[in-house]
C-alpha cells in the first residue's frame, strides 16, 4: 500500500510538472541582448538600439544591431521582436547606454523599468554617451561581443583608472540616498571607437555636468577610498614638473558643527610612488618639497571642484549623507539650502612611498 | 500514551523552532520594518526577538506545568465546548499560517522565475510532497526540518558580495527615531519570529521535556543573530529610500552575486527556498491536522487531505499582489495577538486554576 502510493505521486509529479507552463528558454533559440541603448527623439519617443552577438562556426563572433523606436522601453523590445528571427531576452545585458540629450530629460522613468524588471541584474553598467548613444554600439571591435568589450573597458577603468565604483545599484543608491546625487561613466565615441572621458554628474536623475579631464582624478579620491594605478602629474614650478602613480588615496571628513554655515574638513590621504620628474637629482628634502607642492596643487583643485559642484548644487560625493549620519532629525530641505554655501577646506597629505629605481 | 519510539531527542527542538522562524520572511522583512524605523530597524529586530524569548519561556512554563499539549489544555481550562472552539480557532490559524507561507512563495517564483507558472500544478505537486512529509509521521518532520536548516545554510555565505557596496556609516545616528516608531517595526518584525506555536502540539512528542526550553531559546538567539545581520547589512547597502521600494530586498542581494558560473544567483536562491519553506508548511499542516484528528476523533491522513485541497483552492483564490500583502497582514495581526497576548493570560489563568484545585483539593 505504502509503496503503492510513493509510486503513485512519483509518478504524478513527473507527468504534472510537464504541465507547469513554463516557458523553456533554450540557448539557442533565443536572442541574447548584452548591450542597450537609448537616443532621444522627442519629450515622449527615443530610439533604442540593441546589440546582439551571433557566435559563428569559425569562432568569430558578428555583433548584429536592432534599432526600434517606442515611448516605453518594453515596448521597444516588442519593435525588436519584430524584426529578428527569435525572441529576444534581457538576461544577460551588460551595458546599458543613454545618449547625453536623454540624460538631460530625466532617467528615472528609463532606470525604473531595469529595477523592476528582476531579469536585469543589479551589477549592470550605466554610462552615458556623449554624443548619439547608438555610435558606440555600431562598430565590431575585435572578436568579442559589444556588450562584453564596453562592460570590460568600464571595469578596469574603475580597477586601476579614473572611474569611481559604478552600476544600476549604486546609481539607483545615490539617487534615493536623501543626501547624495549619482553619477554615471561618460563615453565618446571615436571613430566608433568608445572613449571614457570621465564622470557624468546627475542632480536626482537629470544630467548637469561633464567632468573635465583634469577633475577626473581628483573625482575618484573625493568620492571613495580607491586606488588608481595611473597617475596624475602637476606644474610644480618653471618646466618643472612631477607625476606620480600608483595612488592608494583615503578621504575622510570632519564636520565639527554640521548642519551650520561652520567650515566641513575633507582630510585626503594619499600615498603614492614618484613616476616622473623634470628636476635634477631626487633626494629626500627634494621628495618632501615636492609633496609639499603636489599637496597644494591637489588641494587648489579639490576646492575648486567642490565650489564647482556646490555652483551646481549637485553632491555626488555624498555629503550630505555625511552630515546626516551626523546629525539627529535631519531635515533634507534646511541640508539643500545650506549646502550652496557652506565653505570646504581639504587637507591634502601626500606620502610618496617611493621614487622609482633610480635615485 | 505516547509511544517512546515516536519521540524526538530535545536538541532536536533546535531546529524545528529555528527552521519555522526563519521561513519565507527573510527574503523581505527588511523594507517592512525599515519603513518605520529607518536606520534604528536593528534595535527592533533585537527587541522582538527578546519579546519572542520571553514567549517561548511562557509556553514552556504552561507545557512544563500540565504536561499535555494545548489541546489537552483548553479542554481540561475550558471544558468541552469552550476549550472545542479555542482549539478551532489555533487550527484555524495554523491551516492559514501554512497558506500564507506558501502563497508567498508561489509569489516569489511568479516575480522572479516564471511569471507564467501554472500555479495550480505546482500546488499539486507540491502538496504531494507535503502530504508524504505529513503522514509519515513526526519524526519525518523532524528529519525534514534538520534539513531544512542544514541543506540551505550556505546561503549565509552569500551575504559577504554585498558587503562591497556597504555603507555602514547608515547605521549612524543611533536612537534616531521615537519609541513609537520603534514599537511599530517591533510589531511589524514579529512576524518573521512566529510560527514556533507549533511547538504547542509537538511538546508531548519530545523526549526529555524540561531540557528543550533551553533548545528553543538558543535556536531563537540564533534567528535574533541571523535577521541583525541581514538587517543591519541592508541598512547599509540600500538608501532608505531605495529599500521601500524592493519587495524582496534579501533576493536583490543575490542579484549583486556575481560568481565566474553563475550569472543570476537569485535563481539558485530560490530554487534553494523550495527546502527552506517545505518543513515549515508542513508543521503548519502536521499541527492543524494533529489538532482536528484529536478533536474530531477522525484519521489524520484524511484530513490533511483535506486540508491540501483548501491549500491549493486558497492558493489559487489569492491572486494578486494586493490581496496577499491583506491576507499576510493580517495573519501576523492575528498571531501577534495569539503570541503575546492570548498565551500569557493562558498562562496566568492555567496557574489560577491550579491553585484552585490544590485548595478545593485541601479542603
Amino acid at each position: 500500500m505504502r509503496i503503492k502510493t510513493i509510486v503513485l505521486s512519483s509518478i504524478m509529479s513527473l507527468f504534472l510538472s510537464g504541465c507547469m507552463d513554463i516557458e523553456p528558454t533554450v540557448l539557442n533559440e533565443i536572442n541574447i541582448a548584452t548591450a542597450v541603448s537609448y537616443d532621444y527623439i522627442d519629450k515622449d519617443h527615443f530610439t533604442s538600439t540593441a546589440v546582439i552577438p551571433y557566435y559563428m562556426p569559425d569562432k568569430k563572433v558578428n555583433n548584429v544591431t536592432f534599432t526600434a523606436t517606442a515611448s516605453l522601453s518594453k515596448d521597444v523590445r516588442q519593435k525588436m521582436n519584430q524584426q529578428t528571427d527569435k525572441p529576444i531576452y534581457s538576461g544577460k545585458i551588460e551595458v546599458i547606454l543613454y545618449s547625453k540629450e536623454l540624460a538631460k530629460h530625466d532617467l528615472t522613468r528609463m532606470t525604473d523599468t531595469l529595477i523592476r524588471d528582476p531579469s536585469v541584474g543589479n551589477t549592470v553598467y550605466l554610462a552615458i554617451v556623449d554624443g548619439k548613444a547608438e555610435d558606440v554600439l555600431i562598430k565590431q571591435l575585435g572578436n568579442v561581443d559589444k556588450g562584453t568589450y564596453l562592460s570590460n573597458a568600464i571595469e578596469h577603468n574603475i580597477q586601476s583608472g579614473i572611474l569611481p565604483k559604478t552600476n544600476l545599484h549604486l546609481f539607483s543608491y545615490a539617487q534615493n540616498a536623501e543626501g547624495m546625487d549619482p553619477f554615471l561613466p561618460i563615453i565618446k565615441p571615436k571613430n566608433g571607437n568608445p572613449l571614457i572621458t570621465g564622470v557624468a554628474l546627475f542632480n536626482q536623475g537629470e544630467f548637469v555636468y561633464q567632468t573635465k579631464e583634469h577633475e577626473n582624478v581628483i573625482f575618484k579620491m573625493l568620492v571613495e577610498q580607491s586606488s588608481n594605478k595611473e597617475g596624475f602629474s602637476a606644474k610644480l614650478g618653471e618646466k618643472l614638473f612631477a607625476s606620480v602613480y600608483n595612488i592608494a588615496s583615503k578621504v575622510s571628513y570632519n564636520i565639527p558643527e554640521p548642519m551650520t554655515n561652520s567650515p566641513i574638513i575633507i582630510n585626503l590621504n594619499i600615498e603614492a610612488v614618484l613616476r616622473e620628474f623634470t628636476g635634477d637629482k631626487v633626494d629626500k628634502k627634494e621628495i618632501r618639497k615636492i609633496e609639499k607642492k603636489m599637496e597644494n596643487v591637489l588641494k587648489k583643485r579639490a576646492e575648486k571642484l567642490i565650489v564647482k559642484l556646490q555652483k551646481l548644487d549637485v553632491d555626488p560625493l555624498g555629503v550630505g549623507e555625511q552630515v546626516r549620519t551626523r546629525t539627529r532629525s535631519w531635515d533634507k530641505k534646511e541640508w539643500e539650502k545650506l549646502y550652496p554655501n557652506i565653505p570646504f577646506q581639504v587637507n591634502v597629505k601626500l606620502n610618496i612611498l617611493e621614487s622609482g629605481a633610480v635615485e | 500514551m505516547i509511544n517512546k519510539n515516536e519521540q524526538i531527542s530535545p536538541f532536536l527542538v533546535f531546529f524545528l523552532v529555528l527552521k519555522v522562524q526563519i521561513g519565507v520572511g527573510v527574503l523581505g522583512f527588511q523594507r517592512l520594518i525599515i519603513k518605520s524605523a529607518g536606520n534604528d530597524a536593528w534595535i527592533a529586530v533585537i527587541a522582538a526577538g527578546l519579546l519572542f524569548s520571553i514567549v517561548i519561556w511562557c509556553m514552556f512554563t504552561l507545557l512544563n506545568s500540565q504536561k499535555q499539549d494545548l489541546m489537552g489544555i483548553h479542554t481540561q481550562l475550558f471544558g468541552k465546548v469552550l476549550g472545542g472552539f479555542l482549539n478551532m480557532i489555533w487550527i484555524t490559524y495554523w491551516l492559514l499560517m501554512g497558506i500564507a507561507v506558501y502563497r508567498a512563495y508561489v509569489e516569489v517564483v511568479q516575480a522572479w522565475m516564471f511569471p507564467q507558472i501554472n500555479v495550480m500544478t505546482f500546488s499539486i505537486v507540491f502538496a504531494l510532497l507535503i502530504y508524504y512529509t505529513v503522514s509519515g509521521g513526526f519524526q519525518v518532520l523532524t528529519g525534514i526540518c534538520f534539513l531544512g536548516v542544514i541543506i540551505p545554510s550556505y546561503l549565509i555565505l552569500t551575504i559577504f558580495f554585498p558587503l562591497e557596496y556597504t555603507e555602514f556609516r547608515n547605521l549612524l545616528p543611533v536612537w534616531n527615531h521615537s519609541y513609537k516608531e520603534i514599537a511599530l517595526a517591533t510589531r511589524d518584525m514579529s512576524l518573521s519570529y512566529m510560527g514556533f506555536s507549533t511547538l504547542l502540539m509537538f511538546y508531548p512528542l519530545i523526549k526529555h521535556q524540561k531540557k528543550a526550553n533551553k533548545w528553543a531559546q538558543l535556536a531563537n538567539i540564533l534567528s535574533i543573530l541571523s535577521y541583525l545581520l541581514l538587517t543591519i547589512v541592508s541598512i547599509g547597502f540600500y538608501s532608505e529610500n531605495q529599500i521601500s521600494r524592493y519587495v524582496w530586498a534579501t533576493l536583490s542581494f543575490w542579484s549583486i552575486v556575481e560568481v565566474p558560473f553563475i550569472e543570476r544567483f537569485e535563481y539558485i536562491g530560490i530554487a534553494t527556498w523550495v527546502i527552506f519553506i517545505l518543513p515549515n508548511i508542513c508543521l503548519f499542516i502536521w499541527a492543524a491536522t494533529k489538532g482536528t484528528s484529536v478533536l474530531f476523533k477522525v484519521e489524520p491522513n484524511r484530513i490533511s487531505i483535506l486540508f491540501l485541497v483548501i491549500l491549493i483552492v486558497m492558493s489559487l483564490a489569492l491572486k494578486d499582489r494586493e490581496t496577499v500583502n491583506t491576507f499576510q497582514d493580517y495573519m501576523s495581526y492575528v498571531g501577534f495577538i495569539l503570541y503575546t497576548v492570548y498565551i500569557p493570560i493562558l498562562l496566568c489563568l492555567s496557574y489560577i486554576m491550579s491553585k484552585i484545585r490544590k485548595k478545593t483539593h485541601e479542603n
